[in-house]
């Protein structure tokens, strides 16, 4: 921290807690006075993020991105506090708008130490009355960093892949086509991968993890979703197949692991049951290789799938992030993106409105209080049915993304991505807003834990 | 034909085409030429066979060294066709023995190296229309399907690939 903030910080301290803090690098808008300075090359993983920044707030490129390296640097402080300070800490929003980030804590001073060591801007330290009641976070889904201490992140594939038919190795957020009642009108079902998870140590067996309505519902009349040995393909290819409960398969869980379902529960589809399957990958030589070296931990996000082809769509690759590690809670503000495979008239996805499969970005709305303390996470953007089960990160300019959840549901869908109702039901923070739920990846695999599973994300 | 007769036929066709040495060096797949007659000492590289009639036993190292490989069955089995290079219209320049064989018949896949020898081209992609077109896709080296049964019933993305390659073409690939 320059020498001129610490002055600041000092002032600030002298006439109360609920300062705003200056700084020499800042954030906030610094608009050029020449228009064509204006100019400023977008990383390719925050072209969806600065797209929603700019549409949503009304900012230059220049300033929306100057906003995401502020959340980049907001990220390294909350994950500082909530582990350093974790008594004291009450967690912190991020405005994208006036680009300030609010800090709550008990001993707003300790924070704002904790800042120093990080280049911040704008900072805005705020009193609380108590500290966040801390959220369990899995130790063992920090990807391990190579030799020089780094992630390594992948090369920018400019190869077509479409998210209804991409290629090897398998990436998540890529169409699930499931088979569901073969016994009777044999539908297809489309979900979208969340992530790939596996077991340390255990057997080189991969699992899908995506949303648990997508294979179990028991609370369905018509008995939908209710086969036990039902496989799973993407383009055209088996990638999973549930287990039978004689460990044909391995293990294939659906949350919560209640009653004596061999495959670990019923799904009730309500929002406060946790909602995921894990499926036993299939073909795995194919997917993955059989070497460790096939760039595990992918994520394609692609954006403009405008142009139909008979294969699907024909979308931009943003970028290809590679997932390094999960964030629990982000705080509030947080630019996210998810991506999901529903479109409009396709069998079993259920989308209106010219929906198209792709990458889409929001904010996170919610406070930890209002998120099961950090079971879920709740976004302000729309999905559809068939974009459940999709993968919620955050994006960072090194090609790396952060897992934080899969999406379990969300407000009605009417009609396109702007135009889903207002929820009445779902978590306090989502009714009445245009909101979308997901349960965090560090949860679900805690739950696992709990039952005995330790699984953690496939990253390398 | 049924699958039967073609089998039958097919299998006559492979001794045939053994004895008058149209294999002649598929057995161990090299495709080099090592002998000290180079004064040079360097490997020079023979022109290989654009296609080959396999018999799988279940084992997919059945597929020569260099080749794309696809059986008639699951698991690698029963009759099939090698493909060395692109070929971007198989019922057009495959010869007509061979596109019996597995044009609309083909159940298993695997590929077992190199499209072009002296390059990093060693991924393929299978397409299900002639001239890469209509959907495809990637079989990195040594990478095999040993059942490409399945896929979507409908007329949707997914569809399976069972019975429906017409060309293939090898690249360079990113994750491979």
């Amino acid at each position: 921290m320059r020498k001129t903030t610490k002055t600041i910080f000092r002032a600030a301290a002298a006439v109360g807690a609920l300062a705003v803090i200056p700084a020499a690098t800042s954030y906030a808008n610094t608009a050029p006075t020449n228009p064509s300075a204006d100019a400023v090359t977008v990383p390719g993983p925050w072209r969806g993020p600065v797209g929603y920044l700019t549409e949503q707030y009304d900012l230059t490129t220049r300033e929306a991105v100057q906003r995401m390296e502020m959340q980049e640097d907001a990220l390294k402080l909350n994950d500082k506090l909530r582990t350093g300070q974790s008594d004291t800490y009450a967690g912190m929003r991020l405005d994208m708008d006036s680009g300030v980030v609010h800090v709550r804590s008990t001993r707003p001073a300790e924070a704002r130490a904790a800042a120093d060591a990080l280049p911040f801007g704008i900072l805005k330290f705020l009193k609380a009355d108590k500290a966040a009641k801390p959220v369990p976070k899995v130790p063992t889904t920090k990807v391990a960093a190579d030799e020089q201490g780094q992630a390594k992140a992948p090369a920018v594939e400019q190869d077509f892949c479409g998210p209804l038919n991409c290629q090897t190795p398998l990436r998540s957020g890529v169409r699930l086509d499931g088979e569901r009642d073969s016994d009777a009108d044999y539908k297809w079902g489309g979900c979208t991968l969340g992530y790939v998870v596996q077991m340390p140590g255990g057997p080189d067996q991969k699992y899908l993890l995506t949303a648990g309505h997508c294979f179990y519902d028991s609370s369905d009349p018509a008995g939908n979703h209710n086969r036990k040995d039902e496989r799973t393909w993407h383009n055209g290819i088996e990638v999973g197949q549930e287990g039978t409960g004689d460990g044909s398969y391995g293990h294939s869980a659906h949350g919560n692991h209640s009653g004596d379902d061999p495959h670990g529960s019923h799904n009730e589809y309500t929002w406060q049951t946790p909602d995921y399957a894990m499926i036993p990958v299939q073909n795995q030589d194919f997917w993955f290789g059989q070497t460790t070296d096939r760039r595990p931990g992918l994520l394609a996000a692609y954006g403009d799938c405008d142009n139909k082809t008979q294969e699907g769509y024909d979308c931009q690759i943003d970028d290809v992030l590679a997932i390094t590690d999960t964030e629990n809670l982000p705080p509030a503000g947080t630019t996210v993106c998810q991506q999901g495979t529903a479109e409009e008239g396709k069998t079993g996805t259920h989308a209106e409105g010219g929906w198209r499969p792709g990458q889409r970005c929001g904010e996170v709305i919610a406070n930890r209080d209002e998120t099961m303390n950090g079971k879920l996470v709740i976004t302000n953007f729309c999905t559809a049915p068939g974009d459940s089960g999709g993968p919620l990160y955050i994006a960072h300019k090194d090609d790396t993304a952060s897992a934080i959840g899969i999406l379990t549901d969300g407000s009605p869908n009417l009609s396109g991505y702007e135009n889903c109702a207002e929820t009445d039901d779902g978590p306090s923070a989502a009714k009445g807003k245009k909101a979308s739920w997901y349960w965090t990846v560090d949860h679900i695999l805690l739950d696992e834990l709990a039952h005995g599973n330790q699984f953690r994300l496939y990253t390398r | 034909m049924t699958r039967n007769k073609r089998l039958a036929g097919a299998l006559f066709l492979l001794g045939v085409l053994t004895l008058t040495g149209f294999t002649a060096h598929a057995a161990n797949g090299d495709t080099t030429d090592t002998s000290t007659g180079d004064p040079a000492g360097a490997k020079r590289v023979q022109a290989a066979e654009p296609y080959k009639v396999i018999v799988g036993s279940g084992d997919r190292s059945d597929c020569p060294d260099g080749y794309l490989c696809l059986w008639t069955r699951p698991d690698y089995k029963d009759l099939g066709v090698a493909i060395y290079g692109s070929e971007r219209n198989w019922e057009f320049n495959m010869p007509q023995q061979m596109r019996d064989i597995i044009i609309g018949n083909h159940d298993s896949v695997y590929n077992n190296g190199y499209g072009e020898a002296t390059t990093s081209k060693d991924a393929v992609r299978l397409f299900r229309g002639n001239y890469y077109s209509d959907g495809w896709l990637t079989l990195c080296r040594l990478d095999g399907i040993r059942n490409l049964a399945g896929g979507r019933t409908d007329t949707e993305p997914g569809r399976g690939f069972t019975d429906a390659f017409h060309s293939n073409e090898w690249f360079d690939p990113k994750y491979c």
